[in-house]
């Protein structure tokens, strides 16, 4: 595989250029009536790993770059109780970081009151990586929150999740010692409102990068590039042939090719969305957002880093096992599903080897050290 | 010193007849020449937009039943399209032409990619031909396209790796065969057949006539695809031997590339 080092270098000098962009921010200037003045924040540089050059550089929106003091902000929002109703959970409630930002297990995590929430929670992870595509820009399992602060503004007033009105949540914040001050440093007035609050929970979200696993080694491998640490088994790589060929899984024309050398994705998704037949009646889906009849039953597309934190699997958690995601792709397609994807209509047969190299396989995309990073714990 | 300037010229003036000449080469002298050309001629802006045709009618994504048919006499719809263009050329008559280095990823469900607009200019000057490569050719499908990557518009390693040239996706009846899936994708042609197994270079240069066109200011033509003509022309195709999967199919990938040529027409505006 021939590795261009033109291109990288093209893409780093953009890069660069970019970065110098984030200076031109909006700063909000402290009001008359505040009694401290606050500097600008520090602009933050997101550190990629190095075979991401194989991608687009993260979307940043021009109206919330992101800094030191909104990040830190941001990650103390992301574990503060007070965002629902009775103070009994946060974001990380449903979103731990030792799960890759999933939680225990569960198929439908219990929000405020105990009730579950009506889908099963996504792992966060390269979310400031999801900008292309048929729908860019778009969060949840049906696409429906239209940037990543939008996002944000979702769980904190759903009555299931956190049941809190976001007045509430600044007046609570407001009268906490330590807020006021976070505010002013990130945004430049002790002012607190949603508008502040789903930018710091954005900004935080967007350092959220995962790209440390035996599999990720194993492509930077293929491109001539360092790596610490073990590369793939003998049987997890006959795992990724089943993986990518047409006759067998064909999963990479969804879940991407991740070890395609210069033609990777190391995301393990385009982030599309797709009818990828598990039933016959299928859930809304990207209808609800579109209002399209041909979306529904279109989930977003998963990546596959990081499974083995993230059972149970499907936007309903339906599966314990990557045994059983395995074999309903095999056995259990619903063919008659409405607004099916083409890619399920064609056969595929695995011996129960195969099976289990596939599975072998799904399990090395795992990034420890993602989840084990001092940076995203309180 | 003096040899130092003397070795300058002449890559200057290599580097001009590169550009008019070597076209169906992709290669970064192109872009040097490009400066050259800069002072010695007006240049101007392309707007290229993409059609898709069904023999005569324009093609109906997504519909319920099967309105087209191939020459094979088999009726079927379209559920995915999307393909590879880049390279595209302005030949003159004299034999020389003028590469613009880029690409397009065309998705017939995403009308903003049926609009082409390159930053490369065009020089001036009355061409007789216009045209460009399906697919990549061999030194752009090893390089690094970050936004084809993200798109998983990658192909597979095990294939010889590069990236798709074209999904194009839907059901298909034939007789006694009733919703049948096709997925006819191409990209480079693996040959396991030989031993070594080889790994064919498998985009094709559309020549579309008619395609003359003098270039005085900012300009537009419109290239159109008819999906009949993959299925037909030399090879009729059958999609009851070629539906899914065949890109691990060697005959399949190179009657693609012999049908591809008369896939293609321009008009110019
Ligand atoms: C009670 C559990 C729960 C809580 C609390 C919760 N979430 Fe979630 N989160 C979910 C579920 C369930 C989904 C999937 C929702 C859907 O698709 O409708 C989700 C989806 C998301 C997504 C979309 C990810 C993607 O890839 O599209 C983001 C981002 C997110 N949550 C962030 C947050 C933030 C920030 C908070 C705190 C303000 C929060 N969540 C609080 C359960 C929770
Ligand atoms: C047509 C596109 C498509 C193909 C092909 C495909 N998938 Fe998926 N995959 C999806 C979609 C869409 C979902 C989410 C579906 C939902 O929850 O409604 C998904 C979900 C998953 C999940 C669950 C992830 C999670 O976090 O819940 C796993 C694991 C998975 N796929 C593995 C595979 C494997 C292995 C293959 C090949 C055998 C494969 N997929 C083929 C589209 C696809």
């Amino acid at each position: 595989m021939r590795f261009n080092w033109k291109h990288i270098l093209i893409i780093i000098v953009f890069l660069a250029a970019c970065r110098e962009d984030d200076n031109s921010d909006i700063i909000t200037k402290p009001k008359p009536s505040d009694t401290t003045t606050f500097g600008d924040p520090t602009p933050f540089n997101l550190v990629l790993p190095a075979h991401f050059i194989l991608i687009p550089p993260p979307f940043i929106p021009d109206s919330n770059p992101l800094t030191v003091e909104g990040i830190a902000l941001g990650k103390k929002l992301f574990f503060e109780r007070k965002l629902s109703k009775n103070n009994s959970v946060s974001c990380a409630s449903c979103h731990h970081p030792e799960q890759s930002f999933n939680d225990f297990g569960l198929a439908f995590s219990p929000g405020f009151n105990g009730q579950p929430s009506r889908k099963n929670a996504m792992p966060l992870f390269n979310l400031a990586f999801n900008s292309l595509g048929s729908h860019p820009n778009t969060f949840n399992w049906d696409g429906v929150a239209a940037s990543l602060e939008k996002q944000a503004l979702l769980p904190v007033k759903d009555p299931i999740e956190m049941g809190e009105d976001w007045r509430n949540v600044a007046i609570k914040l407001s009268q906490d010692p330590q807020y006021p001050m976070m505010f002013g440093r990130a945004f430049g007035s002790i002012d607190i409102d949603s508008t502040k609050i789903i930018k710091a929970l954005a900004q935080f979200q967007r350092t959220l990068i995962s790209g440390e696993s035996r599999a990720d080694n194993e492509l930077k491998s293929q491109l001539n590039l360092p790596y610490t640490g073990q590369r793939l088994t003998a049987q997890e790589l006959r795992g990724y042939q089943i993986y990518i060929d047409e006759f067998k899984g064909d999963c990479s024309h969804c879940h991407g090719l991740g070890l395609g050398g210069s033609q990777a994705n190391p995301l393990w998704t385009d982030f599309g969305y797709r009818n990828n037949g598990l039933d016959a009646n299928p859930d809304s889906g990207l209808a609800a957002a579109t209002k399209n009849p041909s979306d529904l039953g279109k989930f977003k597309t998963p990546s596959l880093r990081n499974l083995v934190f993230t059972a149970p699997y499907m936007h309903d958690g339906r599966f314990n096992t990557l045994e059983q995601v395995v074999d309903f792709y095999i056995d259990s397609i619903q063919t008659n599903s409405p607004n099916i994807d083409g890619f399920m209509l064609k056969p595929r047969v695995l011996n129960s080897q195969e099976r289990t190299d596939l599975v072998a396989f799904l399990k090395s995309i795992t990034d420890s050290s993602f989840v084990n990073n001092p940076a995203f714990r309180p | 010193m003096k040899n130092f300037r003397k070795l300058l010229s002449l890559a200057v003036l290599s580097a001009f007849i590169i550009s008019f000449s070597a076209c169906e080469d992709d290669d970064d002298d192109v872009r040097v020449e490009t400066r050259i050309v800069e002072k010695e001629v007006k240049k101007y802006n392309a707007t290229i937009k993409f059609n898709h045709l069904v023999g005569s009618d324009t093609l109906q994504m997504n519909t319920t039943d099967k309105p087209y048919q191939n020459a094979n006499n088999q009726s079927f719809n379209v559920s995915r399209l999307r393909y590879l263009i880049s390279d595209i050329s302005f030949h003159k008559a004299d034999g020389s032409c003028f590469t613009i280095d880029g690409y397009q990823l065309v998705d017939a469900t995403q009308p903003s990619t049926f609009t082409y607009a390159p930053d490369t200019q065009v020089p001036e000057g009355e061409y007789t031909s216009i045209r460009f490569k399906f697919g990549f050719d061999r030194i752009d499908n090893q390089s690094i396209y970050a936004d084809l990557n993200a798109a998983n518009w990658g192909w597979p390693g095990m294939l010889g790796g590069g990236y798709h040239y074209m999904q194009l996706e839907g059901m298909y009846d034939s007789s006694g065969v009733k919703d049948k899936f096709f997925a006819t994708h191409m990209g480079t042609a693996r040959n396991n057949t030989v031993t070594p197994t080889t790994f064919e270079d498998n985009h094709f240069v559309a020549n579309p006539e008619n395609s003359a066109i003098t270039i005085d200011g900012d300009f537009s033509f419109e290239i159109n695809m008819d999906i009949l003509q993959w299925y037909e022309n030399p090879y009729t195709w059958d999609f009851n031997v070629y539906n899914a999967p065949i890109m691990p199919v060697y005959d399949a990938q190179r009657k693609l590339n012999l049908n591809g040529p008369t896939v293609f027409s321009v008009s110019i505006n």
